[in-house]
């Protein structure tokens, strides 16, 4: 078992930040961890590595329990930037790493030049936010860890670092890295991952496997009103876009279907324009209860 | 690895390199102000002498005014035949002053006070205790004996008599400030900083922070204190005088009046300061793993040794063995040795350093950095 | 009685010496009764009578030496003070703080002792106990006034400056995007934690006064209090004014210590430092002063001020004979260097944004 989460609960004072939360993985993949802000997103990383108690349920990772020290030779934390010593330079921090993983220093310089960092011998307190990011990243992977967490990575970075961070943990997946990213940036996510875990008020509302066939159409027809009459006589679930596009989910109404429904009724069908249901969209339906009919 | 890393993250902070200057001006300033006052020294002495001159000429005036009245009072004759042996000495012993004659100086000192012992054990007054009296007759005697020059106690610029000035500033209360500013946020500034998240999430055993930063403070506090030794011995060789370490330090022990040499008194000193340091990053580390605040952690420090050396002004016997706080003020315990031996609290001072260091070790396994 | 009296005295002496004894005892007698009546007037005329009525009168004293004092104990000064205070006492019937005896009083005239055995005594018993509020609050002041108390301050309001994150990102950058003015921030800081020490300390007087009024009395505001005058000569003041006094000079030592906070926070711009480095200061301050103290400009030396009861009570002043030192130039003192290192302070953030801007460009 590479994550394995039991019942886990936490609580600040009187409030339970944690309210029982489960989560299983026995095989290397990228899972998202989205919800709003206060939701314990980084609480549940931080009680995952020991940096916070527990007050009940069981952490386990990389089959190790998560308060035996031995399992950051496996896992890695990509955390919040505030853990940098200011006056110390990037190298020292990652010859610091190398030391207590036992790693050879040789391997700093590859690790950097995979995440694009040419500014090692500078003091972190001149690093801007984007750059402290990277070295974050380069003292996380340097150790080719099994399971890799990352804590908002994509804070401060720009387009091409962002798209640099994305092809990173792309091929450390590839590697067979499982990775629990953290991210409001529900763009990446999408091109990350088809796992989601939404969270809200401590808990997993749900592990969503997005399914990528799952197809939402918006189509441009000659007589929209027309259109609009036939469907809801046929009671099929749609929706009318700012554009006066008809727009279906593949669940509700097959777009075979549709053709021949417009067809027979001597509706011209003018674009058809396909569309993925994202992260963004059920986060959407999820916490803001947007979308359906 | 810990260690070396530790290490650089104290040697290589701004706040190391301005401390450690400040050190340096610190000690610089300390000798400038001993060498401007070297001027002062003799008018100090002088004044000294014109005003016991003035005390002995006012109650010379006033015996006179009773033997007018009553010429037959043997104990007002008595005393004024002191009094102006005294003034007699005293006027010698001015005209001796402004020469290089230390050991006439001495002398004569000597001389006069045994006079004025005996005139205040007739009743005469005099600005001077007896206990006072007798500690300077001693003392001068010691000097006269050993052949060495007095030098002033406060202001010297010899080596041997400036080092002890500069160690006795760390003996009461110096080092205790000095070990707060390098190294009272060593353990509490990673947790209000959150670095300490980087060494939780790392395959260390977190008693190797404990014992990092312990050696680092260790090895801080003895590089001050090489830099203090140094720069003494930088400029009192350059601006000052040789000076003798057998100097003679007054000491009390037993109810009597005992010497130690200079060299000694430093030693004992810094031995005293040494354990009282250790004890005292135990406590700093124990408090920052307890509060994980910076300034909480400080002020229960200091609120433990203030508490710890009240508790050691009480004359109990079993405290001058088990209480590690009576050395807050260290330089007592040294010069007054009336009921106790300087060393008898060390043993306890550095077992308890011992058992916070444990109880260090085993609180910060199951610590969290909040 | 007979075995007090010498056997080799004339009859008349004998006689002479027994009606002296008697008196004595009657005297004795007197002045149980009115400790046990708590008559603390009559106590008190009784000591003054006996002053009056000894062998060798003050005043008389007073004008054979033609104004030289003595320095062994009971000085000249020491039995004047002493008769005043319990002439002051007696007129407005006020209860004694115990001990009140002639060995359980002393004064910086004292400065030699005829043996160790009196000193010893003396020493012991110039200590006074004493629970009526007033005198607790007294006994309190003596402690908080001075560098202890000035310590607790710092150690209370250490980080106000530090924590606004000077010189990295911080809760500064909010303060200085808005319409304030930067000597603003630091001048109602300033103002803040000298509020709030006012009323720690009204509360430190509050509880000190209900603790001695619940386990015994309020106790005398008017209670004499010696303050020290050029040439022997002296005055008694009410304890409430000498408390208030005190509690002036103090909070102008805080505001001079907090100063001095301010400025090594902007240098330093971290708690630790900033703090360590103004406690570091006062603690050289007052020690290497103390060497220097003889020196014509050591009244305008602010670290001499610490020590709030004796500035007031001129204590300081007549030790080294200099009445330069006073509590009006105590407050004025501090109130310049406060203001001297303030504008330092001010500067010191001016310049730091100066320089800022200009790498910045």
């Amino acid at each position: 078992m590479i994550i394995h989460i039991e019942n886990l609960k936490k609580r600040y004072k009187k409030e339970w930040v944690l309210k029982g939360i489960n989560i299983n993985v026995d095989t290397p993949q990228i899972i998202a961890l989205v919800g709003p802000n206060g939701s314990g997103k980084t609480t549940l990383l931080n009680c995952m590595t020991n940096l916070l108690s527990i007050n009940e349920g069981k952490v386990q990772l990389v089959g190790k329990n998560h308060n035996d020290p031995s399992i950051f030779k496996e896992v890695s934390y990509h955390q919040d930037n505030r853990i940098l010593y200011g006056h110390l330079t990037g190298y020292d921090h990652l010859k610091f790493i190398c030391n207590v993983q036992k790693i050879p220093l040789k391997a700093i310089d590859p690790v950097c030049e995979r995440v694009g960092i040419n500014y090692l011998k500078k003091q972190v307190r001149y690093y801007s936010l984007g750059m402290k990011q990277h070295l974050l990243l380069a003292m996380a992977i340097i150790n080719q860890p099994k399971l890799l967490l990352l804590d908002e990575p994509l804070n401060g970075l720009d387009p091409t670092s962002a798209i640099t961070m994305r092809n990173i943990l792309l091929d450390l997946y590839a590697e067979g890295t499982t990775i629990l990213i953290s991210s409001h940036n529900l763009d990446e996510i999408d091109r990350l991952t088809n796992t989601i875990f939404f969270m809200k008020d401590g808990s997993i509302l749900e592990e969503s496997l997005l399914d990528l066939n799952n197809r939402h159409y918006e189509v441009l027809v000659s007589d929209w009103n027309k259109a609009k009459q036939i469907l809801n006589e046929k009671g099929i679930a749609f929706s009318v876009t700012n554009q006066n596009q008809i727009a279906f989910s593949e669940n509700d109404l097959n777009l075979q279907t549709f053709i021949h429904l417009m067809n027979d009724n001597e509706i011209i069908i003018e674009d058809i324009d396909k569309k993925k249901i994202g992260a963004e969209k059920r986060y959407q339906e999820l916490f803001e209860g947007i979308g359906s009919t | 690895m810990m260690l070396t890393f530790e290490l650089k993250k104290h040697i290589f902070n701004k706040k190391f390199f301005i401390l450690s200057t400040l050190l340096i001006v610190c000690v610089l300033l300390l000798f400038s102000r001993n060498f401007v006052f070297q001027s002062y020294i003799p008018k100090e002495q002088l004044q000294e002498i014109d005003n016991y001159i003035k005390t002995s000429q006012k109650n010379g005036t006033q015996y006179e005014e009773v033997l007018k009245n009553e010429p037959n009072n043997e104990e007002i004759k008595q005393l004024q035949k002191l009094n102006y042996m005294m003034i007699n000495i005293l006027y010698d012993w001015r005209n001796t002053r402004s020469s290089n004659d230390w050991k006439s100086n001495l002398q004569l000192e000597n001389d006069f006070l045994t006079v004025a012992l005996q005139f205040k054990e007739l009743g005469g007054d005099f600005p001077l205790s007896q206990t006072e009296m007798n500690r300077t007759i001693t003392f001068n005697e010691k000097l006269l004996e050993l052949n060495i020059k007095p030098e002033h106690e406060n202001y010297s610029i010899a080596l041997p008599n400036f080092l002890k000035n500069v160690i006795d500033l760390l003996m009461n209360f110096g080092a205790f400030i000095l070990i707060i500013l390098f190294i009272g946020d060593t353990l509490s500034s990673e947790y209000e900083n959150r670095t300490a998240n980087l060494l939780y999430t790392q395959p260390l055993n977190k008693a190797n922070i404990i014992n990092a930063k312990f050696i680092t403070s260790i090895f801080v506090y003895l590089i001050s204190v090489l830099l203090i030794i140094i720069i003494t011995f930088i400029t009192t060789y350059l601006f000052g005088k040789k000076g003798t370490f057998s100097y003679p330090v007054m000491i009390e022990r037993n109810q009597s009046l005992d010497f130690i040499s200079i060299g000694d008194y430093i030693l004992q000193g810094m031995t005293i300061v040494t354990c009282l340091v250790l004890l005292l990053i135990s406590l700093l580390l124990f408090f920052s793993l307890l509060v994980k605040h910076t300034l909480t952690t400080i002020f229960l420090v200091m609120v433990t040794f203030a508490l710890g050396y009240m508790i050691s002004l009480i004359n109990w016997n079993i405290l001058y063995w088990v209480n590690p706080f009576q050395y807050l003020l260290a330089s007592d315990k040294i010069l007054i040795q009336n009921e106790y031996v300087w060393y008898q609290g060390i043993p306890s001072a550095l077992l308890i350093t011992m058992i916070f260091y444990i109880i260090n070790i085993v609180k910060i396994k199951s610590s969290r950095v909040v | 009685m007979n075995n007090l009296i010498d056997s080799d005295k004339n009859d008349e002496e004998i006689i002479e010496e027994k009606l002296y004894l008697l008196d004595l005892i009657n005297e004795s007698e007197m002045k149980v009764n009115a400790l046990k009546e708590k008559d603390w007037k009559t106590l008190l005329d009784i000591d003054l009578k006996e002053e009056e009525n000894s062998m060798y009168p003050i005043e008389n004293e007073i004008k054979k030496r033609d104004g030289y004092y003595t320095s062994t104990w009971p000085n000249l000064f020491t039995r004047e003070t002493r008769y005043k205070m319990n002439k002051w006492m007696a007129e407005r019937n006020i209860q004694p703080v115990f001990r009140y005896d002639f060995i359980s009083w002393m004064t910086i005239y004292d400065i030699a002792f005829q043996d160790e055995i009196i000193e010893e005594i003396v020493k012991i018993r110039i200590v006074k106990y004493d629970s009526s509020g007033i005198s607790f609050l007294n006994h309190v002041s003596q402690y908080i006034f001075g560098i202890v108390g000035a310590i607790f301050f710092l150690f209370l309001f250490g980080d106000i400056v530090t924590k606004e994150g000077y010189g990295k990102y911080g809760p500064i950058h909010f303060l200085k995007t808005m319409p304030i003015h930067r000597g603003k921030i630091l001048i109602s800081k300033l103002i803040t934690i000298l509020l709030v020490s006012m009323i720690t300390l009204l509360i430190i007087t509050i509880f000190s006064l209900l603790l001695g009024t619940v386990f015994d009395r309020f106790g005398d505001l008017d209670y004499p209090v010696l303050i020290y005058g050029e040439n022997y000569t002296h005055q008694l003041i009410e304890m409430s004014s000498f408390l208030i006094q005190s509690v002036l000079l103090f909070l102008m030592v805080l505001l001079f210590c907090f100063s001095l906070l301010f400025l090594f926070s902007m240098l330093t711009k971290t708690i630790l430092p900033a703090l360590g480095l103004t406690i570091v200061t006062v603690y050289i301050g007052i020690t290497f002063s103390e060497n220097a103290i003889k020196s014509s400009f050591s009244s305008l030396n602010p670290f001499h001020y610490f020590t709030v009861p004796k500035i007031i009570t001129n204590e300081l002043a007549a030790s080294i004979n200099n009445f330069d030192f006073s509590f009006t130039r105590g407050l004025l003192v501090f109130f310049i260097s406060s203001l001297i290192l303030f504008s330092l302070t001010y500067l010191l953030d001016y310049f730091s944004i100066r320089h800022f801007k200009k790498n910045r460009l």
